[in-house]
Formats: structure tokens, C-alpha cells, sequence
């Protein structure tokens, strides 16, 4: 009898098991995007320690250390990165504010060397952000692909010996400077691998490369090496993560840290 | 009695010695060393031949202060001469609402690029090339609230500090600085009614940050007044000059925002300097004439950057100086009325990769339509070492740009 019942509870739960499967294996590009995990260490909230490296063609390396803090409540989104390191850019700090319902974004930089902040404008969001390969609006936390994307399931692959969802995203704004990413996406944790984004004339402009995934104290994967290429002028930039940490004080992001 | 004096002593050194070291563990300590080397194409000569040096300690203490020391030096290979000075050394407590500061430092204040009509605490003179100049630190007190969107500061200056005349700038009129640097100039007393104050109220509006300020001190440098008189031992015509420093109200406004695709900003300030006598005060005295504004007058600053696509960062400011000139601030003929300086500076910058980049700066001058560029070709050697070439040309005839020497700066400079 006791078997018996046993034999039910293991075929119900294979049963459930294979549903389970099933209604992984058929989600839809949107349904993927849906549930990206966006917990990765530069995004959500808490701070961390990094390192920014910034790679020529001629592979001529520059260094950065810096502090990253971030908060985001869902409505709003802030961050402050902070640098510690090389020497002429040490105390060099960025504040961004981004307002979702306005869908706008206030910038202020503080150069030690003129003592107080200055404002950036918007349209420096779309440049790169202290000479690498990332846009201000990258390191300003990645954009929310299911908002400005439209995706499209592309048959499966592996990468990274991991197994992965292979999406085709169309941008659905003016505003999005690509005509097309592909994105690589680890199906186990819904984590984003690799994104392969194209520019306007359909070449391969950028990729971005998410690596070394470790796991936090509740089980969370996140990456902590980033690497972004420059495909057309063979620049690189990886970013480091040193330590994390999920506290992150709100007087950080305030024009008084900024000029501390 | 001379034992337990030298005790105090040793002991006072050995806890002063044991504070630095605790105030050095878990400091960051820095500096840059630059050496440039300068010649003037139209004299054919070496015009310059410094080492510059700095160094910096500065000890965090999270979100409770901080403790900063920095010590500046110069060496001149042509005269032989060599000076160091102490920077900056100032502590500062972060309380509840309030940032306090207290030492010897730099405070600026506005919204424009390189020339703030509004920031008036610290001496500061005229450069073309060195936008990120704070002016010369001086000992201050400032304090900061913090409301929910608006903060107020309060900086109380014990004791006026000038501006030495040899900062006043490159391009300021050498023969006339000579003349004013042989005058006998009395300093204010060093009293509590000779104290600078200023406060500001900064805030955040519909995207923009705004600021209202209000200076109460003394011109960074003396006001001169040219005194035609008889000589009353050889009765005849008696030319010279007399300066003295004088009080100045400043109220200032600056405002900095985005607009589309540009970062926009305006400055400007209402100036009222201590109105000069200028009556004669014997009957020998046949005149007096201020080589110095006698007027209120404004100036005002605005501009707008914008990154193009391709990377290139431009930036342009007008420039309205109400007292006349932005390089020379006494009129050399005290008859001639004093006409508003109209300006317009430019700055782009372009960085070819991460190792080369380009820069040009402008002034021109609208009135006499003279101008200075200066272009810069920076090459980083490493990370932490660049050289930078830099050229200092001067166009158009009978202005304030005109006549000047064309000279080329060859700098290199180390950050550690």
C-alpha cells in the first residue's frame, strides 16, 4: 500500500516534471524576455566593488577601480559609481537618475579637480561612458530589453557549455541605436550569456559577454565578468566584480555624497 | 622645571606622531609631478622652464568626515627660484542635515565653464587653458544644510587673503602689473569687521539646478586711482597712481540644465564695488580718475556642450564682462570710458583612442576681433604618465589678444 502510494506521488511528480519541461521548451521569445533575471550584480539594488578595464586594438590596457552603488525600486533607478583608482581620476564621481515614468534621466558628474558637480546632458547617454566600450546608458544599468525589443525565438544552442535560448530582438524605438541583438540566454537560470548587437547597415557592432557566474547567499547566479567588444574598432571592455553587497544606503545618490 | 618641559614636549610629539600614523593608515595618499617647457616663437628664446609638484593625504572616515592635506610646489629653472606652500588642510565633519568644513580650502561655487562671475570667495586669476582652476585655497569655514531639495551654504572668511599680482594671469599687461607690484598697498586690519561672508541657496526645479548667491568681502585685487597734482616743491605737474583694496557686494544667480541634446547653463552676477573718492582733497590736487570700475556692473556667463556622434565634444560660452577686460582689470587710459568685455570661448576635444586625444580652445575677443587659440595634442606614455604639446597663438591687430608671443608648451605629466 505504502509503495503504492509512493509509486503515485513519483509518477504524479514526473508527471509534473515533464508539464513543467514542456511549458519551458514552448515559451515564446516574448515569454523569455519576460523572464530575464535582471539580479545580476550592476543591476537591482545593493553596491560592489569593481574593476573596469579598457582595452585598445593594439591591446594597450587601461585600468579602472571603482565603487558602484545602485538602487531600484521599480519606479526609479539610481546609481552612483565612485572612482578609487587610476590617480587622475581618483574621487571622480557619476550619479544618474533615471525616472521611469517620465522616462527621463539626470546626470551630474563631480571632477575633484573643479570642486563641485556638473550636469551631463542627455545626449551623452548615448556616448561612451569614460572612454570604453560601454554607452552611459549601459553602465547606467542595462535597458529593459522587454520594453524595447520585440524577440523572437531562434532555434536553441549551447554555449558556454551551457544550453541556451537563442532570441532575435527587433528594437520597437527610434531611440535604440541597433537594427537588431541577439541574445544567448542560459536556460537553466534565464540569465543572459552573450548579446550580439548590429548596427544600422546589419553588422556586427558590439558583443557582450557575461561570464563567471557565482551564486549569492540565496542561491542567485550573477555574473562577475562582463566583457563588452567593440567588433568594428576592436576595443574591449571587462568589467571585474570584486565583492557585492545587497545594503545599499539611499544617501549615496544625493548631490551632499556627490560633493563629499 | 626644564626636565618636565622637555617631557611635555617629547610626549606632545610622540601623540602628535601617533595621530599621523593613525591618520595615515587607511589614508590615500597622491600627487603629480609636471614639468613643462615653454618657448616663444617670437623671441626665439625659452620662455618657460617649470617643475611642478604636488602631493595629497587625504583620510576618509565613511559617512562621519574627512581629513584632507595637500602641499604644492614650483621650480623655476630660469630664475633659480623654488616655492612650496601649503594647499589645502581642511577637515570636514558630516553631521545629521550639515556638511562642515573647516581649514584652509578651495571653494567654488556656479555653473559655468572655467569663468564664474558667481564663485568669489577664493582668489582666482585669468586662464585660457585650465578650466578646472578652484582658485587659491584660504582659510574658511563652511557649513552645508541639506533640506529635502534645496541646501544652504554659509562660508565665513576670518582674514582676507589677495590675489598675488603674478596670478593674475599670462595674459594680463606685464608693464602695468610692474607699476602696480612698486606700490605701497595696506592690507584690511585683520579684524572682525574685515571678515568675508557668503551664503547660497542651491535647489533642483523642473530639471534644472539653480543657484542664488551673496558675497560680502574684498576685490581679489587693490582698485587703482591715477592723481594728477602739483608738486609743491617744484610746483610742477605730478603724475602717480594709488591703489587700495575696497569692499564688494556680489549677488549672483546660476542655473544649469538639459535641454534635447545639449547641456545648457547661465551665470551671472550683479557686482557693486566700494565707490572710490575721487574728489581732491587739497587744492594741489588737480584730479583724480578710477582706473578701476567706480560703477556697479554685471557679469554673465552662458553656454551649452553638446557630444556629437562621432565623439567630438564642443562647447561654447558667451562671456558678458561688465567691468571691461577678462584679461587686465584696470583701463590704461583714465579718461577713456569703460566699455563691457563681450567674449566668446569655445572648447572641443576629441580623443582618438584611448592613448591620443585633441583639444582646441578659444577666446575671442568681439569687440577688437582679436583672438587666442590654443590647440593641445595629449599622448598618454602610460597610464599614469601623458605628454602634451600645446601651442598658444594670438591673432588679429590692436586688441587684447594682438601682439602677444606665439608660444609652444611641451609638458609631461605624472599622476600617482
Amino acid at each position: 500500500m505504502r509503495i503504492a502510494k509512493t509509486a503515485l506521488v513519483v509518477l504524479a511528480l514526473t508527471l509534473l516534471t515533464g508539464a513543467l519541461v514542456l511549458a519551458h521548451d514552448n515559451l515564446t521569445g516574448e515569454e523569455i524576455i519576460e523572464q530575464l533575471k535582471s539580479d545580476m550584480a550592476l543591476t537591482g539594488s545593493g553596491h560592489a566593488v569593481l574593476d573596469l578595464i579598457t582595452e585598445n586594438k593594439r591591446g594597450d590596457r587601461r585600468e579602472h577601480g571603482l565603487v558602484l552603488f545602485r538602487s531600484d525600486d521599480g519606479n526609479t533607478e539610481k546609481q552612483l559609481v565612485e572612482y578609487t583608482s587610476p590617480a587622475d581620476v581618483r574621487g571622480t564621481k557619476f550619479l544618474s537618475i533615471y525616472d521611469a515614468g517620465k522616462d527621463e534621466t539626470e546626470m551630474w558628474l563631480y571632477l575633484p579637480a573643479l570642486g563641485r558637480e556638473r550636469r551631463i546632458a542627455g545626449h551623452m547617454t548615448k556616448g561612451s561612458f569614460m572612454g570604453t566600450d560601454f554607452t552611459y546608458e549601459e553602465i547606467a544599468g542595462f535597458s529593459s530589453y522587454s520594453d524595447d525589443y520585440e524577440a523572437v525565438r531562434l532555434a536553441d544552442e549551447e554555449f558556454d557549455s551551457r544550453k541556451c535560448y537563442v532570441l532575435d530582438l527587433t528594437p520597437t524605438s527610434d531611440d535604440i541605436d541597433y537594427s537588431k541583438v541577439k541574445m544567448w540566454v542560459w536556460q537553466e537560470e534565464m540569465m543572459p550569456l552573450r548579446l550580439d548587437f548590429f548596427n544600422a547597415d546589419g553588422q556586427l557592432s558590439k558583443r557582450l559577454l557575461l561570464s563567471d557566474f557565482r551564486q549569492d547567499s540565496q542561491g542567485r547566479y550573477s555574473p562577475y565578468n562582463i566583457t563588452m567588444s567593440n567588433e568594428l574598432e576592436g576595443t574591449k571592455t571587462i568589467v571585474i566584480i570584486r565583492e557585492t553587497y545587497e545594503e545599499v544606503d539611499d544617501s549615496y545618490f544625493t548631490m551632499r555624497y556627490l560633493r563629499q | 622645571m626644564r626636565r618636565s618641559l622637555v617631557i611635555c614636549i617629547i610626549a606632545s610629539l610622540l601623540l602628535f606622531s601617533s595621530s599621523l600614523t593613525a591618520l595615515a593608515a587607511g589614508a590615500v595618499i597622491g600627487g603629480e609631478l609636471t614639468q613643462s617647457l615653454g618657448y616663444d616663437f617670437d623671441n626665439e628664446e625659452i620662455s618657460a622652464a617649470i617643475t611642478d609638484y604636488s602631493i595629497y593625504l587625504e583620510r576618509g572616515f565613511g559617512m562621519d568626515g574627512k581629513v584632507y592635506l595637500s602641499l604644492k610646489g614650483k621650480y623655476n629653472a630660469l630664475d633659480e627660484t623654488h616655492e612650496i606652500d601649503l594647499d589645502e588642510a581642511f577637515a570636514s565633519a558630516y553631521l545629521k542635515d550639515i556638511d562642515i568644513t573647516v581649514g584652509k580650502q578651495a571653494i567654488s561655487w556656479g555653473t559655468a565653464d572655467g569663468i564664474n562671475p558667481t564663485s568669489n570667495i577664493n582668489p582666482i586669476g585669468f586662464s585660457l587653458t585650465d578650466s578646472q582652476i578652484k582658485g587659491k585655497p584660504i582659510l574658511a569655514a563652511q557649513a552645508t544644510y541639506y533640506g529635502d531639495n534645496f541646501d544652504v551654504t554659509g562660508v565665513v572668511v576670518p582674514a582676507f587673503v589677495p590675489l598675488q599680482l603674478s596670478d593674475l594671469g599670462s595674459l594680463a599687461d606685464n608693464e602695468m602689473i610692474d607699476v602696480i607690484k612698486g606700490l605701497t598697498i595696506p592690507l584690511p586690519a585683520n579684524d572682525l569687521s574685515s571678515m568675508e561672508w557668503a551664503v547660497k541657496f542651491g535647489t533642483y526645479l523642473s530639471g534644472y539646478d539653480l543657484q542664488a548667491s551673496y558675497f560680502h568681502g574684498w576685490e581679489d585685487i587693490p582698485a587703482l586711482v591715477a592723481k594728477l597734482s602739483i608738486d609743491p616743491t617744484t610746483m610742477q605737474p605730478k603724475a602717480e597712481l594709488e591703489g587700495k583694496y575696497r569692499r564688494v557686494d556680489v549677488v549672483g544667480l546660476a542655473v544649469a540644465g538639459v535641454l534635447g541634446d545639449f547641456g545648457v547653463w547661465a551665470e551671472g552676477a550683479y557686482v557693486v564695488p566700494e565707490k572710490l573718492d575721487l574728489e581732491p582733497s587739497s587744492p594741489l590736487e588737480l584730479s583724480k580718475m578710477a582706473l578701476s570700475p567706480n560703477e556697479p556692473y554685471i557679469q554673465a556667463v552662458i553656454g551649452a556642450d553638446h557630444t556629437f556622434d562621432n565623439g567630438i565634444y564642443a562647447q561654447a560660452q558667451y562671456i558678458y564682462w561688465g567691468n571691461g577686460s577678462l584679461t587686465m582689470p584696470y583701463k590704461t587710459d583714465p579718461t577713456a570710458e569703460t566699455k563691457p568685455g563681450h567674449y566668446l570661448s569655445n572648447h572641443l576635444s576629441y580623443s582618438f583612442d584611448m592613448k591620443n586625444s585633441l583639444e582646441l580652445i578659444s577666446l575671442v575677443n568681439l569687440r577688437d576681433k582679436t583672438a587666442a587659440l590654443v590647440p593641445t595634442y595629449t599622448h598618454s606614455l602610460t597610464q599614469a604618465t601623458s605628454l602634451k604639446i600645446g601651442v598658444a597663438a594670438f591673432v588679429g591687430t590692436n586688441g587684447e589678444f594682438s601682439g602677444l608671443p606665439t608660444q609652444v608648451t611641451l609638458q609631461l605629466r605624472t599622476v600617482f
